[in-house]
């Protein structure tokens, strides 16, 4: 067989997991943009997760992708981390 | 918060299998914004491969080998050899290890592909232990630091890998930080653009192996480069420049913002300091 018949067949789908992460029950808090002006250029760069997309002058932040590790609000103080959930805890409260 | 992530661009990391806050993960993100679509990675047993994810599904864009520990440059150079057969030309390819796959268990492979001048880029993202088996010592491990197997600090210096590298004589040798993101990006599309070998070492702290919170990884490399201890450099065919210039601000508030150096006495601060002072601009890599 020449080598450039060999089938190369992908293992999986390309960036699949992009598509069905979910963290959105996986995280105690969750970045919130509260100033658009005060967001550091780099910090879409500094998201372990790519969550942060510019957009039409914009900033938005996936809540789907986002792990809630806070480090776009450490970088950038138009953003602040708030909880995830503020109801009741447990079955006694 | 939305959910309009821009998912057609991302090469690399959105719904990666790591942890939150993890600096590998910021460190292939923004390799990757350098090198494109036309990159082909290897990756030997790391975190780095476990964030790609498992079985059929990943976060790579791009096509990922997940090799065996020891190997990943030397598959590169195959993966180099074929694509010089089919006479492909526009494609990056990149070996990715950790330090123990680069540094210990990796280095036979890596000074192998380095001596033979090979055309590709292999990164050294350093999170200095081995975290993907639960944060043991080995050559990158700075003095002092307490690792799951050495709850009495590490008695030795961290080997230096771009100096070792860089005895190879090969193309490009650079250090960066994910705390800056720019030189980073700068150094990777030199590398692209060479013939040669290039290495590229990349600081990517991790904060459950470092005792820093997740929110804290990118201001603690920061702090590394700021100090001193993580010098910013290049070396060019031999020719070294400085890409940035610190502050040099205290070592002690590097190193006793993380739980790693908890047990560091007054003296071994000083002996961190004094080394410092006495070396920075030397080589990269000293702590």
């Amino acid at each position: 067989m020449a080598f450039k018949s060999v089938p190369v067949v992908p293992a999986g789908e390309a960036g699949a997991l992009a598509a069905v992460a979910d963290n959105r029950n996986q995280r105690l808090r969750r970045p919130e943009i509260s100033d658009q002006t005060q967001i550091d250029p780099l910090t879409p760069l500094y998201c372990p997760d790519g969550a942060i997309a510019l957009t039409a002058g914009r900033y938005a932040i996936s809540e789907r992708l986002c792990k809630g590790c806070g480090i776009c609000a450490q970088e950038s103080p138009g953003i602040r981390m708030v909880p995830e959930y503020t109801g009741p805890r447990g079955i006694l409260n | 918060m939305t959910d309009s992530a821009n998912t057609a661009e991302e090469l690399f990391g959105q719904g990666h299998a790591g942890c939150k806050g993890c600096g590998a993960a910021i460190a292939g993100r923004q390799a990757m914004a350098a090198l494109g679509r036309r990159t082909i990675i290897t990756v030997p047993a790391s975190c780095m491969a476990t964030l790609g994810g498992g079985n059929t599904q990943t976060t790579w864009r791009t096509p990922f080998y997940h090799t065996l520990f020891e190997c990943a440059p030397a598959v590169a150079s195959g993966i180099r050899a074929a694509l010089d057969i089919q006479g492909v030309k526009d494609v990056n390819v990149v070996s990715w290890g950790g330090d123990a796959g680069s540094a210990d268990i990796g280095f036979q492979s890596l000074t192998g592909a380095a001596e033979r001048q090979e055309h590709m880029i292999h990164v050294l993202y350093d999170n200095e232990m081995y975290m993907n088996t639960g944060g043991q010592t080995g050559s990158q491990t700075p003095l002092y630091a307490i690792t799951t197997n050495g709850a009495l600090g590490k008695k030795v210096r961290k080997k230096n890998m771009p100096a070792i590298m860089e005895a190879h004589g090969i193309d490009y040798v650079a250090s960066a930080n994910i705390a800056f993101p720019a030189d980073l990006i700068a150094k990777f599309q030199k590398a692209a653009a060479k013939e040669g070998f290039s290495y590229i070492h990349i600081l990517a702290p991790c904060h459950r192996g470092w005792g820093i919170k997740p929110d804290q990884t990118v201001d603690i490399a920061r702090r590394a480069t700021e100090c001193g201890l993580w010098e910013l450099y290049e070396l060019d065919q031999g020719r070294r420049t400085r890409t940035y210039e610190p502050g040099l601000t205290p070592v002690a508030d590097y190193l006793r913002a993380q739980g790693r150096f908890r047990n560091l006495t007054d003296a071994e601060t000083a002996e961190y300091q004094a080394y410092v002072d006495a070396h920075y601009g030397g080589w990269g890599g000293k702590n």
